[in-house]
């Protein structure tokens, strides 16, 4: 089902109509309101007045990462503080997290975007959605739960952790909707076994996945073991969370709201856009948003779009599943980390270039991550308590600062593998 | 049903809407909100063809469906058929470009001008007025129906048939401005051009008058671009609105979303965000 029709099925041509007139507004506020735009406009002199198609996107540079950190916390932001009704934080690559702000309108406009993914994925109001996303800093839970509300859906706002109360919830609360990451649906799966539940008798008739990149056989073993109709939906902590893009019944590429994100695909290496169907990097343009607009934001994911009409009867465009990073970028636990953000912290610990090694498994349903340190002369220690005493530090440093709990082993000298000279600093043996 | 795409005008030497990209869809009442001097009325009357744009731009107007120009009566049963609530098309295959055409061409296309300050023949009668707005309808029958029209119109108005006979500038201004509007309708148009529909009337008469197009809209699903400096009461009967600024629309949305924005509340709705 649609949540607004007369947009989600939109005249092509009227759409593009829309677009046009939401990007030159767009840029005119961003060239006057945001430093970093004014001035890389007048660089290029560049007149927001010169965009007289959407084509002519290509000739304005693109945002980075980089580009939020060195405006930390607030220079990106178009309008004053103020006016700010929310923060949420993204991650940054390295140290600091960066901040992305929201007006009134935007907070309302993401519970209307994200209520279309929920109607796309089935849902109506009849149905009750439990979140078990992570309703923090980053934007988790939050999107998904005002579409629900928006949708008149009722929502179990039951976040992230404690299995046995999810799947108690699920059961006694008769739950119809599940909203979390892949691994995570499976991982309570387990979780039911367990505990003894009958799955025949659960209420659950669709599941909403996000967060983390995941794969067909796990859509298929999802659908059997909770027997729900998986849908996958996208959301990017910098442009907005869950509510970007998402997938209809069809099971085949995630819609992305197009009135409100303009989006390209490009070659990472040559950032020219990509043949249709081509895998590259996405790239979003809002167009809306009054807090935080970004042009031509890089979001690091890889993705391809996917040709031709849908059957559902909705003309916005569709995009393959995220298959990976274009950056070194890790998603564990549905936390994006960077390898950087380690180094970090194991700098300011350390006070040394640290030789280290990050492993990521699946124990079980869920991610584990383990970080192997060499131990350099500043660390060098005799006694037992010392090394315990560092290994905890670093731990709480790593839980507190990224997020994510990592094991974290002491191994001796130049025991981890390099390859010119450089340790190896991501050893991924998760298979989706 | 209309659509704008990066249209400039120019006086002289003076760019007076730059880069305008703006569109109605069928059915909507779009409000164009800025200052004195913002551009607003040169935007409506280049659209209506009294201002010709420079080239490069483009105004698309939807070809009228259904066969018959659906005026008064005509829309009426059109919206009872089409009333499937889903995506219409609002931009058919075959759109027409009124850049090059002439006023009177734009009128008998379906798209009527409401002028600032009403514009009403002062020494005319009120019922020839209105009769003059149906000049573009030549022909027996296209007059019989026009006179059928009129009475329509005289039922929405009642006020207007009363005075039928006086002089036009005897009328109040609100009643010069449901003249005016009357005016407009007798060429039976799709889209309907409103300049400041309440400029120099009280608020309660303002009120009645977008009562008036509201009821319009609902009626006969006409479709409405509404140039007012009172943001606030344009709003809140527009379905979207666009806010112009020195000749440039620097904002657009949802009318519900420019309420809410604080540059808007702060520019245009009054509202002393300090106290």
């Amino acid at each position: 089902m649609y949540f607004e029709p007369e947009l989600e099925c939109i005249d092509r041509a009227e759409l593009e109509q829309l677009q046009l007139e939401r990007l030159q507004s767009t840029l005119y506020r961003v060239s006057r309101n945001v430093p970093l735009y004014r001035r890389r406009f007048e660089e290029i002199d560049f007149d927001p007045e010169n965009i007289r198609s959407l084509d002519d996107i290509r000739r304005l540079p693109f945002t980075t990462k980089q580009d939020l950190r060195d405006n930390y916390p607030y220079g990106l932001f178009a309008v004053p503080l103020r006016e700010i009704v929310r923060l949420h934080a993204s991650s940054g690559t390295t140290g600091k997290a960066t901040v992305v702000g929201y007006t009134t309108n935007d907070v309302r406009r993401w519970g209307r975007l994200a209520a279309r993914v929920l109607a796309a994925a089935g849902l109506t109001r009849d149905d009750l959605l439990q979140v078990a996303f992570n309703y923090s800093l980053f934007t988790g839970g939050f999107g998904l739960h005002y579409g629900a509300e928006a949708l008149g859906a009722s929502v179990i706002p039951s976040s992230g952790g404690n299995d046995r109360r999810q799947v108690q919830i699920i059961e006694d609360y008769r739950t119809t909707a599940l909203a979390c990451t892949p691994s995570y649906a499976l991982h309570l799966s387990d979780v039911m076994d367990e505990m003894g539940v009958q799955k025949k008798g659960l209420a659950l008739k669709w599941g909403l996945f996000g967060g983390e990149p995941w794969s067909e056989p796990m859509r298929r073993e999802i659908e059997e073991r909770l027997g729900v109709k998986a849908t996958d939906n996208y959301g990017v902590s910098e442009i907005m969370g869950p509510g970007v893009a998402g997938e209809c019944l069809e099971q085949n590429g995630l819609h992305v709201n197009e009135d409100h994100f303009l989006f390209e695909i490009i070659d990472p290496k040559t950032l020219d856009p990509v043949a249709e169907g081509e895998t590259g990097e996405l790239v979003v343009t809002t167009l809306t948003k009054e807090g935080f607009p970004m042009v031509r934001f890089r979001t690091g994911d890889l993705t391809h779009l996917v040709p031709g009409p849908c059957a559902c009867g909705r003309t916005f465009r569709r995009i393959g599943r995220i298959i990976g990073r274009s950056d070194d970028m890790l998603i564990i636990k549905g936390v994006n980390v960077f390898p950087s953000q380690v180094e970090a912290v194991l700098l300011d610990i350390e006070g040394a270039d640290p030789h280290f090694r990050i492993e990521i498994e699946r124990e079980g349903r869920l991610d584990k991550a383990t970080l192997f340190l060499e131990a350099s002369e500043n660390l060098f220690t005799d006694s037992m308590r010392e090394a315990r005493e560092l290994i905890e530090r670093i731990k709480r440093r790593l839980a507190s600062e990224l997020s994510v709990g990592f094991e974290v082993v002491l191994v001796g000298r130049k025991t981890l593998e390099r390859s010119h000279g450089k340790t190896a600093r991501v050893v991924d043996r998760r298979a989706l | 049903m209309i659509s704008l795409k990066n249209v400039d005008v120019f006086y002289g030497k003076i760019h007076a809407l730059r880069r305008a990209s703006l569109h109605v869809r069928r059915g909507e009442i779009v409000a164009l909100i800025g200052a004195n001097g913002a551009g607003k009325t040169t935007l409506l009357s280049t659209i209506s063809g009294l201002l010709r744009p420079a080239p490069g731009g483009r105004i698309d107007l939807a070809p009228a469906t259904g066969g018959a120009c659906p005026g008064l009566r005509g829309a009426g049963s059109a919206a009872k058929s089409g009333g499937d609530g889903g995506a219409k098309p609002a931009f058919a295959a075959e759109r027409i470009d009124l850049t090059r055409r002439s006023p009177d061409r734009i009128v008998r296309l379906g798209v009527s001008h409401v002028p600032e300050g009403r514009q009403v023949w002062g020494p005319m009668s009120v019922a020839d007025n209105i009769l003059l707005g149906s000049y573009c309808r030549t022909g027996r029958a296209a007059r019989a129906q026009a006179a059928e029209d009129m009475a329509e119109l005289y039922r929405m108005f009642p006020v207007l048939e009363e005075r039928s006979d006086q002089m036009a500038g005897t009328l109040s201004g609100g009643e010069q401005q449901m003249l005016a509007i009357a005016r407009a309708l007798m060429a039976r148009p799709r889209l309907l051009l409103l300049d400041e529909p309440g400029m120099g009337l009280a608020p309660t008469v303002t009120r009645e008058i977008f009562r008036h197009i509201v009821d319009l809209r609902d009626r006969f699903e006409l479709t409405v671009l509404l140039v007012e400096q009172n943001a606030r009461s344009a709003l809140q009967i527009a379905d979207r609105g666009y806010v112009l600024e020195t000749g440039r629309i620097v904002l657009q949305g949802p009318a519900e979303e420019l309420l809410a924005n604080r540059d808007v509340q702060r520019a245009y709705l009054g509202r002393d965000l300090d106290s």
